[in-house]
């Protein structure tokens, strides 16, 4: 041997040493100063990108109108939308009204170039497709750490502070709507909080359509501060509220005055193929029964 | 050669140490994946990795249960590469999380602090199972390099073989499940478990070939074996086909064509070709796990290059620097076969044990059990499994262990390990402080208590719930529940002077709760001492 072996552990220590040290040097300093902030005409960049390249679409079949949750048989809520394909002609406003809403960050050039946006709501054969809160969704019964969970009144709801990021639901998700947040958006200057009732999720967690929760729970909020059973009256999801069709519908399914439940009379119900056996609680309003 | 091979695995550290620093400097960005592709190559190279431990148990244990003559001659290099797989295995679960240090939340511990694992979840049993198996090889390989010392240990090694057994299916079984319960149809089918293990044996075989020519040392059954695998996976690769269309004319080449080569006794004695045929089923069967989880193309990125160097590597380094040590100390060591022993354990002790374990397993359930009454009971027996080895394993070794080393040793080193396992029991017990994480970055930090929780934070996570962030009083949440809380003003709080107001804090008044216990004394003056100043602020 060339090197005797005293020499050799020693030099190889000391690389094992910088190579450490080079590994925690700190990623890439860029500081937020020269980040220019995210505007909403960037946002509505992105989106337009999105429509562009849409993802294909599974086909629809029809299903019975959601009825009782089988984990909660008891509840007196499931929220839950529709979106009426009859009037809906794929313009996009819903998307940019999540995004606004819920604080939804862009993503870099290297993302947006492999077409992984992290919107809410896609497009996909110019039909919005979002998450459809099953109420027997796949991805809460493989999340390890009980970070996708049910709520009684029917959201499949995300707790970020429980998310170690296994990303096990993503895996499960029959439509891949789930997404994860690659890179800290704050820190890249990818964010616009454009509300401050919404938390910023953190590198690492997955998010992903929560029905507006934060408008639900200030609703119920309201109602039982006035002593009134909350039935999920006076509420809309941001989607809904900006569809200039009027094609997005939020309600109870389990109330029979909610608009969501009247308007279901006598139309065809319908959803993805891949998402039915699931007993999806945001449904596809197209045609009549 | 065998250095040698220790200074490769060394040298190949050294990208591996690079790429294990830029995944966790950089999180799950730094290899390929996207918005549908969550899983990518590290759960590959853990199947592949994990798959190769598992060949290594059953060419020692099971073989050693069924009295397999050739099995005493590779045991303990099987051993060894068991460990040290199993160790580069659970590397790449644990960097592919999103959250690394968040790792804890998969850990079924008790539910101290309302953050449960979820039951129906595979990777929960992936964890336990993984953790138990580690830890009886470790046993296994300890009893066994005792037992060349002391003959008796013999009795301990073949119960240990006989709780490994099971259990390396079960593992093998859970990490099959990861797929098989998945909504994804290519992924799903009974027959999973038994293709996996059979996966695991396959490539575990080819390194077991390879690690004995590096001793200069070559098992005919083994060659034999590895063509009767390389016909049973290649029946499962026909069934794939017709079940679900999927064909990968790779996998099959270095997997099967090329393993039958060695029915051709010129090519097969020859030392390079047989060396060839073991890297090529090992190439195949990684090439196999690849095409079953991604099953696009997709653009790799560095990292993906560097779990390479980093899995073999770091295997390289401590196969063989074990194996150094081991020489070191018995030089003949891999060599000399252990005597035979007729001894066995008394039925009073192993039904004694046996009992035990069964008692342990169900008090885990019965602690947990009411939590969650909407798993089924199935999803806990993947757990309660493991820890009735682990018990089980735990005990007879400490049994055996006891029988031969010195009483003081004995004690003195199982002390320690009470210690410092019940230490990391009661950490975990305890918990984290619950102090806000990431979202007090926003608000500017004050360290004012003794404790050093910044005040701010205490507020906001304790009091402003009922007396608002500012002290303005959450009027929704008050509504509901609470009379009007009194108006924050300085004259107030000065007519009742800090020293009073503190015990408010601490003991409690009408509808204010005591926080004893939750604040300490410190912080209760703290406390109003900002109050203080959020008043002084209104005026
Ligand atoms: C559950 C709601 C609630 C929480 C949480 C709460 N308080 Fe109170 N607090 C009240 C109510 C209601 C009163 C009024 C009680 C009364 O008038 O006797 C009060 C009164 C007080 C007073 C006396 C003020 C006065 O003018 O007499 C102090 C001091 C105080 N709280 C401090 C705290 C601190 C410090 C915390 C956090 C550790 C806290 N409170 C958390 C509900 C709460």
């Amino acid at each position: 041997m060339l090197i005797s072996k005293r020499t050799f552990i020693k030099s190889f220590g000391a690389l094992l040493g910088g190579l450490l040290l080079f590994g925690c040097r700190k990623q890439g300093e860029k500081s937020l100063s020269r980040v220019r902030p995210v505007s909403i005409p960037d946002i509505k960049k992105q989106i337009k990108e999105a429509m562009k390249n849409q993802k294909p679409l599974d086909s629809l079949v029809a299903i019975p109108v959601p009825s009782s949750l089988k984990a909660f048989p008891n509840a007196t809520n499931r929220f839950g939308m529709a979106i009426d394909l009859d009037l809906c002609d794929g313009c996009g406003e819903c998307v940019l009204a999540c995004n606004l809403e819920n604080n939804i960050p862009l993503v870099n050039e290297y993302q947006a170039s492999k077409n992984n946006y992290m919107h809410w709501i896609e497009l996909r054969d110019q039909i919005p497709v979002t998450c459809f809160h099953c109420g027997d969704a796949p991805c809460e019964k493989v999340c390890p750490t009980g970070a996708a969970v049910h709520s009684p009144d029917g959201v499949s709801a995300m707790v970020y502070a429980r998310c170690a990021g296994t990303r096990f639901c993503g895996v499960n998700c029959p439509i891949k709507i789930r997404k994860f947040n690659y890179v800290d958006a704050l820190d890249e200057g990818l964010q616009f909080i454009s509300n401050p009732e919404v938390p910023v999720r953190e590198q690492g967690v997955i998010e992903k359509c929560s029905l507006c929760l934060h408008r639900i729970q200030n609703a119920r909020l309201k109602a039982k501060t006035i002593g009134k059973e909350f039935l999920g009256e006076n509420v809309t999801t941001a989607c809904a509220e900006a569809c200039p069709k009027g094609a997005i519908l939020f309600g109870n399914w389990l109330d029979p005055n909610s608009l969501l439940y009247k308007k279901a009379r006598g139309r065809g119900v319908y959803t993805l193929s891949s998402i039915a056996p699931f007993d999806p609680s945001v449904v596809y309003f197209k045609g009549v029964r | 050669m065998v250095k040698k091979l220790f200074i490769v695995g060394l040298i190949l550290l050294i990208p591996g140490i690079w790429t294990l620093f830029q995944a966790l400097s950089i999180g799950p960005a730094s290899w390929a994946l996207d918005q549908s592709l969550f899983w990518g190559t590290p759960i590959v190279n853990f199947v592949f990795w994990i798959g190769l431990a598992h060949a290594g148990t059953f060419l020692s244990a099971i073989l050693l249960i069924l009295e397999v003559r050739f099995q005493k001659r590779i045991s303990l290099v099987a051993e060894l590469s068991t460990i040290a797989a199993i160790l580069v295995a659970s590397i790449f679960p644990l960097i592919h999380l999103g959250i690394v240090s968040r790792f804890y939340f998969l850990i079924p511990f008790f539910n101290e602090r309302n953050i449960f694992a979820n039951f129906s979840s595979p990777l929960i049993w992936d964890f336990v199972a993984i953790f138990v198996y580690l830890c009886i090889s470790i046993f296994y390989i300890v009893t066994h390099l005792l037992s060349l010392k002391h003959a008796s240990l013999l009795k301990t090694r073949k119960v240990l073989a006989w709780i490994l057994f099971p259990l390396v299916l079960w593992v093998h079984t859970i990490v099959s499940l990861d797929f098989a319960v998945t909504t994804n149809n290519l992924w799903q089918g009974a027959y999973f478990p038994i293709y996996f293990i059979l996966g695991a044996l396959f490539s575990g075989l080819a390194l077991v070939v390879f690690l004995l020519e590096v001793q200069k040392r070559r098992v005919r059954k083994i060659e034999e074996l590895l063509i009767a695998a390389s016909w049973l996976l290649f029946v499962f690769w026909i069934w794939e086909f017709f079940q679900k269309g999927v064909w990968h004319f790779e996998v099959v080449f270095f997997g099967f064509v090329i393993v039958q080569l060695l029915w051709i006794p010129v090519l097969r004695k020859q030392k390079a070709f047989r060396l060839f045929v073991s890297f090529s089923v090992l190439i195949s069967m990684w090439l196999e796990r690849y095409v079953l989880i991604i099953p696009l193309d997709i653009e790799w990125l560095p990292v993906d290059y560097g779990w390479f160097a980093l899995g073999i590597g770091l295997f390289l380094s401590v196969f063989f620097g074990l194996y150094l040590l081991i020489q070191k100390h018995n030089p003949l060591v891999f060599y000399v076969s252990a005597e035979e022993s007729n001894e066995k354990y008394s039925r009073k002790v192993l039904w004694g044990i046996l009992a035990g374990a069964v008692v342990f397993a169900l008090l885990y359930f019965a602690l947990n059990y009411p939590l969650d009454t909407s798993v089924p009971l199935m999803n806990w027996i993947p757990v309660l499994f493991p820890l009735f080895s682990l018990f089980a394993g735990l005990s007879f070794f400490a049994l055996g262990v006891y029988s031969v080393v010195p009483k003081k040793q004995f004690f003195l080193v199982s002390g320690l390990l009470v210690l410092i396992l019940g230490g990391a029991f009661g950490a975990f017990y305890a918990g984290g402080d619950t102090n806000l994480g990431v979202e007090s970055k926003i608000i500017s930090v004050e360290r004012v208590s003794k404790n050093n929780r910044p005040v701010k934070d205490l507020w906001a996570s304790r009091c402003a719930s009922c007396h608002g962030l500012k002290g303005e009083g959450n009027r929704k949440f008050i509504y509901e529940f609470y009379p009007e809380i009194q108006d924050l003003t300085l004259e107030r709080l000065n007519s009742q002077g800090e020293d009073s107001l503190t015990q408010v804090v601490l003991k409690g008044r009408a509808f204010m709760n005591p926080f004893e216990g939750r604040v300490s004394e410190p912080e209760a003056r703290a406390l109003i001492r900002y109050m203080y100043q959020l008043a002084e602020e209104k005026e």
